[in-house]
């Protein structure tokens, strides 16, 4: 099966101030994400994960390298397949939710005017449909702009921070409703910081650092990988410490810790958690099995 | 593809009839016409005469506020809401996004010359002009001299800062007027540099002056329908050659 999503060396340079300053901000990634996944893209801030979005969404061009969709096709030819949701999505405040999602059905392929009732009770804003938008909260308008995603029941789903400024309840919400439009054998790529969340709904994950890959892969067999916590003392210092090391690390740690003349109180293997796993991705620690 | 144009740009026109600008560019324009009724009387004998100029000028200076804020800000909010990228996202491209916006403020301007030409028929009426369809005629020509300013606007506002886009729009329209002075200008002017820019300056800034026929009006002096068919055909030219150059930046820039 081809993948939902193909990207193929993809750079981005911006030029910025007075001297025109290159910014690398993608160094040529390349990645494919499988069909029926839900992705998250994961990065610290001024990683290039927005950048990235917007050039899968050909809101930038990229300098260099070319993103696919489905059968090999670039994002013009695929857009009535795709679903998309801005981080910080705003819609004209005079109209209601009924009203916003009947002109985006107008400028969309394969729209039911039907369809506006049951999205808006999927993600729980069918209270609200006679409301201006104009006075939703953040996490209403956040659901808005998910529902308009939904609309014609894309093929892929393509959400940047759709958990931002939620409240549990309304995140919770929102995991299960994207749970349940994976369950229907559709793809979703989203970027997320709440790493929790991502937890619960993803099953693929791909991690880039200042604009280069670090990983990609499901997120159960990074799960599986194992860490240990070795609790020590110093030799001037009374005081417990406690350092997690990769499966792959730990004899070279613990031997180190001896020769330097450390106690090593005790090792035992940590329960995996993404937050940790995705802590040392970031500090560069092997504990990706293969890349 | 012109169903979505068309949706967008009612989209675009309800956007822009709930925006303060909207309000602000009706509101000086319909002040200012119905202002002409004070002033006419400082014209003594020339009281009609100067109720028409001004009401014109006032139904004018509307139009372009409103052309020029539009022109400023609503790519450029709608870029900073996100908005665009969403409606950006379904089946649309960046140039019928542009188009859908520049017809979206047509139908705007419309509405506010409609309204304004009602006041302007209003003191006219009680200053005692003859109504006819040739008084309509002035009003087609502020109608083509704000899409030039809009479109002229919108180009700015996809390389600059809203503020600066509304100063530079501003300054356009002033020079725009004096283009014959800065034509005869290069004819009396021996400088070489003014004899090299001068005829780059005519080339890239239209002359709007053209398009000034308040006075024919006020006077009741008409020239051959040819004359207005080829100055509105003019600005009209000028227009399209400003939304091209948008449509051609605004699918090359980044959306960020």
């Amino acid at each position: 099966m081809n993948p939902v999503i193909r990207v193929e060396g993809v750079k981005k340079d911006y030029f910025v101030g007075l001297k025109h300053t290159k910014v690398e901000a993608l160094k040529g990634v390349s990645f494919e994400i499988p069909t029926g996944s839900v992705t998250c893209f994961l990065g610290p801030n001024g990683s290039g994960k927005s950048t990235f979005i917007k050039i899968a969404t050909d809101l930038v061009r990229p300098t260099h390298g070319q993103v696919y969709f489905f059968d090999n096709l670039d994002y013009s030819k695929a857009r009535s397949r795709i679903g998309f949701v801005p981080e910080k999505p705003t819609f004209p405040g005079f109209l209601t939710p009924i009203e916003l999602l009947s002109f985006v059905g107008s400028i969309s392929k394969g729209f039911r005017r039907d369809q506006i009732g049951e999205v808006l009770k999927s993600v729980d804003l069918y209270y609200a449909k006679d409301r201006p938008c104009g006075g939703f909260s953040k996490g209403m308008n956040q659901r808005l702009a998910l529902a308009q995603a939904l609309l014609s029941e894309p093929d892929l789903l393509i959400l940047d921070e759709p958990f931002n400024g939620l409240d549990p309840d309304s995140r919770a919400n929102s995991v299960e409703i994207l749970r349940s439009y994976a369950e229907k054998g559709k793809s979703i790529f989203l970027t997320s910081h709440l790493l929790e969340d991502v937890q619960k709904v993803c099953d693929y994950l791909v991690v880039i650092k200042d604009g280069l890959l670090l990983y990609k892969g499901d997120v159960q067999s990074l799960l599986k990988t194992t860490t240990f916590s070795i609790e020590y003392k110093t030799k001037s210092n009374d005081e417990l410490l406690n350092l997690k090391v990769h499966e792959a690390e730990l004899s070279t740690t613990l031997k180190t810790l001896l020769d330097q003349g450390h106690h090593v109180w005790n090792v035992k293997p940590d329960n995996q958690e993404l937050t940790d796993i995705y802590k040392m991705l970031l500090e560069g620690k092997n504990v990706v099995p293969s890349l | 593809m012109w169903s979505q144009v068309y949706s967008l740009s009612h989209l675009t026109f309800a956007s822009l009839s709930h925006k303060k600008i909207y309000f602000v560019g009706l509101s000086i324009g319909s002040l200012l016409t119905l202002l002409s009724l004070l002033l006419g009387p400082l014209g003594f004998e020339e009281e009609k005469r100067l109720s028409i100029n001004f009401g014109l000028a006032g139904a004018q200076v509307g139009a372009i506020f409103l052309a020029v804020l539009a022109g400023a800000s609503i790519l450029k909010e709608e870029l900073e809401n996100q908005s665009a990228f969403i409606f950006l996202s379904k089946d649309i491209s960046r140039s019928q996004y542009l188009l859908s916006t520049f017809f979206g403020f047509v139908l705007s301007l419309l509405v506010t010359l409609g309204i304004l030409s009602g006041f302007f028929y209003l003191t006219s009426y009680m200053t005692g002009l003859e109504w006819s369809l040739k008084t309509l005629i002035p009003f087609a020509a502020i109608f083509v001299e704000a899409l030039v300013l809009f479109n002229f606007a919108l180009l700015i506002s996809l390389v600059t800062s809203s503020l600066l886009t509304v100063g530079l729009s501003f300054c356009f329209f002033l020079v725009t007027h004096w283009m014959q002075t800065f034509d005869n200008l290069i004819k009396e002017n021996p400088s070489p540099a003014i004899k090299i820019l001068g005829p780059i300056i005519s080339l890239i800034i239209p002359n709007l002056e053209s398009l000034n026929w308040k006075a024919h009006l006020t006077y009741n002096e008409w020239n051959e329908p040819r004359f207005y068919l080829l100055s509105l055909a003019y600005g009209l030219l000028w227009a399209i050659i400003y939304l091209c150059f948008s449509v051609i930046v605004f699918n090359k820039k980044d959306l960020t």
